[in-house]
């Protein structure tokens, strides 16, 4: 219960974020850095349903008519399925990985923009952003989620 | 003795049958597809909806830091900003006069002929609240919904402002194309979710509006008739077929073919039809309120 609160708080809180910066011309996949990031650090089954639920509202939102982002944002959780909640501890791999997702968010937008030079700024801009943020945002998660014991790193030091 | 087989009787298969079972997929294909856009519709007006009050508030912060600034100008420039906008209203103030006038004569005639009476439209003001990079000039999301009387397939009009402080004219920017209770998304005249029937002002030709996408920033014409001359520049108006849609509303221009610059404006489509390009009357990267005419 616990987790699936600590999920609608930052879901809802990022959400609104990431639309305010999209309307502001800025695409940064605040909502697909954390659940790429608490898919290995609190519970990759919730992620993804959040994921799912989400990227769909997001694509709402913003009026779409497919919903792409609920197509895409569960993609970004399905490694942790596959590595079993290990996750690798390196500041480069961190770095490289918040510099893809964006380009892994962006595949739509690519398709739909990308034959003008601003769409190609914009996505290089959002990989710029990501590389940065994204190791900002696995520290966050982790610090959160140890605050309140939750998630699979707790569970293995024998917490809650 | 020759022995006869008995002969059975063929089996003969029920038309009814047949037809129910060939029915049985189509019901159950339109009932999945019904049930799919019922969802998608529920969840997206839930999401606009929900979401609303988060991005107005941002924008009411906005709004409050932008009329703050604004006490920060120099008095004479402020004074002179007043009086051009008391000018401009005492323009529009007289303009409207005339066409109420105009109307009550229009009523007039139209009982004397005993024509159906025109209902007219609301305007309803909105603000810009959302827009996505990817789709920046074909679609936005508005501060108005359901609520406000908005539909979808109501008119999106905005304003292009003349050059030294005369009367702004109105421009039609797009189409709603979803509504929920407060917002509603705007297709722009781009964007090939936007189809509108046209005319053009000097030929006066009728054709099939469709957006051309945001890569080209223009719209395509289809189904005009061969027999007339399009040139470069020629205005083009709302054709007023439809009920929703007023007649003679400014929505671009004929312009040269988005592929291959150097072809004409207007090309022959299968030999039955021609087809010219449209750019919009306003830029459509820089809309942030808009007004919306909805049924009386």
């Amino acid at each position: 219960m616990f987790t699936f609160l600590y999920f609608t708080f930052w879901s809802i809180l990022l959400l609104v974020a990431e639309v305010l910066l999209r309307s502001g011309g800025l695409t940064i996949p605040l909502l697909g850095f954390f659940f790429a990031a608490s898919s290995f650090l609190v519970s990759p089954r919730m992620a993804f349903c959040f994921a799912l639920v989400f990227g769909i509202a997001m694509d709402f939102v913003l009026g779409y008519a497919i919903p792409w982002d609920g197509l895409l944002l569960p993609l970004l959780t399905l490694p942790s399925f596959f590595l079993h909640g290990k996750h690798p501890d390196s500041g480069i791999l961190e770095f490289l990985a918040g510099a893809m997702i964006p380009s892994v968010i962006a595949l739509p937008h690519i398709w739909i923009s990308l034959t003008t030079p601003e769409g190609f700024a914009s996505l290089l801009m959002s990989c710029l952003f990501g590389a940065f943020l994204f190791p900002l945002i696995i520290a966050l998660v982790a610090r959160s989620a140890a605050r309140l014991e939750i998630g699979t790193a707790t569970k293995e030091n024998g917490g809650a | 003795m020759a022995s006869s087989k008995p002969v059975r009787p063929k089996k003969k298969v029920k038309v009814s049958r047949v037809v129910l079972f060939a029915a049985i997929p189509v019901v159950l294909a339109a009932l999945v597809l019904t049930g799919f856009f019922t969802f998608r519709r529920t969840l997206a007006r839930f999401s606009l909806d929900f979401y609303y009050p988060f991005f107005q508030a941002v924008k009411h912060v906005e709004l409050a830091a932008a009329r703050q600034s604004l006490a920060l100008q120099p008095r004479h420039k402020l004074a002179s900003a007043v009086e051009q906008l008391q000018r401009q209203n005492a323009l529009l103030a007289a303009q409207v006069q005339r066409l109420r006038e105009m109307e009550a004569d229009n009523e007039r005639l139209r009982q004397e002929l005993r024509m159906p009476r025109w209902s007219g439209y609301n305007e309803v003001y909105a603000e810009v609240i959302l827009r996505d990079p990817s789709t920046w000039s074909e679609q936005f999301v508005i501060s108005k919904g359901l609520n406000d009387g908005i539909e979808t397939g109501d008119l999106v009009l905005t304003f292009e402002f003349a050059p030294r402080g005369g009367t702004p004219s109105c421009v039609l920017a797009g189409r709603v194309i979803e509504t929920s209770a407060r917002t509603s998304v705007v297709a722009t005249v781009v964007n090939p979710a936007c189809r509108l029937s046209v005319s053009l002002a000097e030929s006066g030709a009728n054709g099939t509006l469709t957006g051309n996408g945001s890569s080209s920033m223009t719209a395509l014409i289809s189904r005009l008739p061969l027999k007339n001359k399009y040139g470069i520049g020629e205005m083009v108006l709302t054709s007023g077929f439809s009920e929703r849609t007023p007649r003679g509303i400014c929505i671009g221009y004929l312009t040269d073919a988005p592929v291959g610059g150097s072809r004409a404006a207007v090309v022959h489509d299968g030999g039955l039809y021609a087809e010219a390009w449209m750019r919009p009357a306003v830029s459509l990267d820089t809309i942030r309120f808009v007004i919306v005419l909805t049924g009386k």
